[in-house]
């Protein structure tokens, strides 16, 4: 993936990004009715076609529109989810290296959804992205206002996000040796994985997520006003502050949606940015879409090569795009190595 | 930061403990951590008195016997795993001159625990097949020590280039990112080959937290020698890194080869810090904070940091494996969680005074 993504924007910088776009959606349906048919089950591509569209032989109806298209979907909406809040965060802090783990988002909603989940088990699958928000705005908050020293400075807050992020998972760790009874789903969890995701689980974050990104997008115009520079911006009439929080708090509902229902699927929020800023700018209007679709790309692919790998056993996604991730972000990190 | 720290420490010269107080206090605490260690745990009826009398006269009644090869090799395995985490982050703060600079943050913790992981489920396949070999992460007396050797040498390294240290640039956030970035790395990689291999989730959910439960003598055995290494290792070098502190120009000045202790130093860390992960897993924040405590007690001279830090070390970590018991009592829960939930908030608001850029 980050090869074909390397290449495009090497060889067709010029394009129209808007058909880079189009590549990108076959890509992503392509990738996604290949993943459906994949598994412990195999299932042949017309067949999978059929039977999404409800006129298969009824063979396979279980197996795919129960267990394996909500999985499929939810990594659709998590990796959009993913991807765009780590978009919106770095146009607005404008600094390379933010993303949602970084600064401290994934790990405070990540406790906040184990408070939940091991806690009191009863409460209904719909309050968990609202309480997933909570723990995420709690995390942000708390990282921002400890990094405030006369301005963020990008090293800072990255330390700080650390630090918090630090905090944070330790106590998911408590919690996680506190419950062992319901210890290998949270681990499972916490991995970050697509497995044995259902509709309900679906339902409870796509509309929050959807509602997000039309948001993302009708602020599109101010985000790229405001990566001009703050006295550009208030010079054209932006409100910078508001604009800014705004954006923000969008990204963190954003994040702590998709950790809400897949655990810490990682460095999506960091990566799917980078490689959409390559392959079409930084206008956010188109780049927030592509960044989209890089994030449901890596989502899916991981997902699917973690149930290829060596079927029965299912290797977390989030272990995957770590794998992936942790090279991306040390180069990155040697890109950046002015500062 | 090494500036700050000693224009706080001059500040404060005069609040700072003598030494000899801070070591009798360490040592008292000690102790104490360590009979308590031993008497509290989910079998009733044993006290100081039979801690004791085990030693003196052993009569081989189940409370004997319970306290001779389950409390006391427990009690002190944790001191030496303590022990050797605080050496190691007190002689990487050293040679780096990085306040932040720790196992942990290295990447040695990620790295030696993924040889093993390895070893467990390739090299040594048929091992991981048994259940027990998995809840006592120790093949034979060196069977896993070498291998979490490598790992320790494998992560370190990546995390020694990747964060500009080896360019001689001193930029605490750059190591941290790096740190974390291979960290993650090494342990996704790890969970992809538990994964792969078996699914004996509990015990290496508890072995990745770290955890001196189900310990025994050999444990003790296993990682003994290389806390001796560590200590002969920092007795080595402590001038040195006094020297070092001032700055790299003054240590070579004084006819010190910054080569040689990077070297020496490199080697000491992954004796202590592998065989610490080979016999309790990775356990984090020990490494990083108690080195800071101790400067803060008692000043930044590495002759008497190297003696205060290992016995410092050993306390925290005896108290943390007794506080781990009571989390989810009567179950044990692993010593790492306590060590994680008290440093990561001595890690912010070490982020706090660092000073940055």
């Amino acid at each position: 993936m980050t090869a074909k993504s390397k290449t495009h924007s090497s060889g067709a910088r010029h394009q129209n990004p808007w058909f880079k776009l189009y590549i990108l959606l076959a890509m992503a349906i392509g990738l996604t009715l290949y993943s459906i048919g994949v598994g412990a089950i195999k299932v042949p591509i017309w067949e999978t076609v059929q039977t999404v569209f409800g006129v298969g032989s009824g063979e396979f109806d279980y197996i795919i529109q129960q267990y394996r298209m909500p999985r499929i979907a939810m990594a659709w909406i998590v990796g959009t989810g993913l991807a765009v809040s780590g978009t919106m965060i770095q146009g607005v802090i404008r600094n390379p290296l933010a993303s949602p783990e970084i600064i401290g988002i994934t790990a405070g909603a990540g406790l906040a959804s184990a408070v939940l989940l091991l806690g009191m088990p009863n409460v209904s699958v719909q309050l968990l992205p609202i309480v997933s928000f909570l723990g995420g705005l709690i995390a942000a908050v708390l990282v921002y206002v400890l990094a405030f020293k006369r301005g963020i400075s990008p090293a800072r807050l990255a330390l700080v996000g650390i630090a918090v992020s630090a905090v944070f998972t330790s106590g998911i760790d408590y919690l996680m040796t506190s419950f062992p009874v319901q210890l290998d789903m949270a681990l499972i969890w916490l991995a970050g994985s697509l497995w044995a995701r259902s509709w309900e689980q679906f339902m409870a974050v796509a509309p929050w997520i959807l509602i997000m990104f039309a948001g993302c997008l009708l602020m599109a115009h101010k985000l790229d006003v405001l990566a001009l520079g703050d006295e550009q911006a208030i010079g054209l009439g932006i409100r910078v502050e508001r604009t800014r929080l705004l954006a923000l708090a969008i990204a963190v509902a954003l994040a702590g949606a998709s950790v809400a229902v897949c655990g810490t699927i990682g460095f999506i929020g960091l990566m799917a940015p980078h490689m959409a800023r390559r392959l079409v700018g930084g206008q956010h209007h188109i780049l927030l879409p592509t960044a989209a679709l890089v994030g449901t790309l890596l989502v899916l692919s991981a997902d699917t090569l973690g149930r290829i790998l060596s079927p029965p056993v299912e290797i977390p996604a989030g272990i995957i795009t770590s794998i992936i991730g942790g090279p991306y972000f040390i180069y990155l990190l040697y890109r950046h190595r002015t500062w | 930061m090494t500036d700050t720290t000693n224009s706080v420490n001059t500040q404060r010269v005069s609040q700072r403990l003598p030494y000899l107080q801070a070591f009798v206090i360490s040592v008292s605490l000690l102790i104490i951590g360590l009979l308590l260690s031993t008497t509290i745990g989910a079998v009733e009826g044993i006290n100081a008195k039979i801690f004791f009398l085990s030693l003196v006269q052993y009569d081989g009644s189940i409370e004997h016997l319970i306290m001779r090869t389950l409390r006391m090799p427990r009690a002190v395995l944790g001191a030496l795993v303590g022990a050797n985490l605080a050496i190691a982050g007190l002689l990487m703060q050293g040679i780096t001159r990085n306040p932040l600079a720790s196992p942990s943050i290295f990447g040695v913790n990620a790295g030696a625990s993924l040889f093993v992981a390895l070893a467990f489920t390739g090299v040594y396949g048929a091992a991981a097949t048994d259940a027990s070999s998995l809840t006592i992460p120790f093949v034979g007396p060196l069977g896993i020590v070498p291998i979490a050797f490598l790992g320790a040498a494998f992560g370190g390294i990546l995390v020694y280039f990747l964060g500009g240290v080896a360019s001689g640039r001193v930029n605490p956030v750059r190591l941290v990112l790096a740190g974390v970035a291979v960290s993650t790395l090494l342990a996704s990689l790890m969970k992809g080959t538990i994964i792969l291999q078996n699914d004996q989730t509990d015990s290496i959910v508890f072995w990745l937290a770290g955890a001196v439960d189900g310990s025994d003598w050999n444990d003790v055995r296993t990682i003994l020698p290389w806390t001796m290494v560590g200590l002969g290792v920092t007795v080595y070098l402590a001038v040195s890194l006094n020297l070092l502190a001032l700055g790299e120009d003054v240590a070579v000045g004084l006819g010190r080869n910054i080569h040689v202790i990077r070297a020496v130093g490199g080697l000491g860390i992954i004796c202590v810090a592998g065989s610490a992960v080979a016999v309790a897993g990775p356990i984090a924040f020990v490494g990083l904070i108690v080195p800071h405590i101790c400067r803060r007690l008692i000043g930044v001279d590495h002759r008497v940091l190297l003696i205060l830090a290992p016995l410092l070390g050993a306390t925290m970590m005896v108290y943390s494996d007794i506080l781990a018991r009571f989390i989810a009592y009567p179950f044990e829960s692993p010593a790492g969680i306590v060590t994680a939930l008290v440093g990561g908030p001595y890690f912010l608001y070490l982020t706090q005074r660092t000073r940055i850029d």
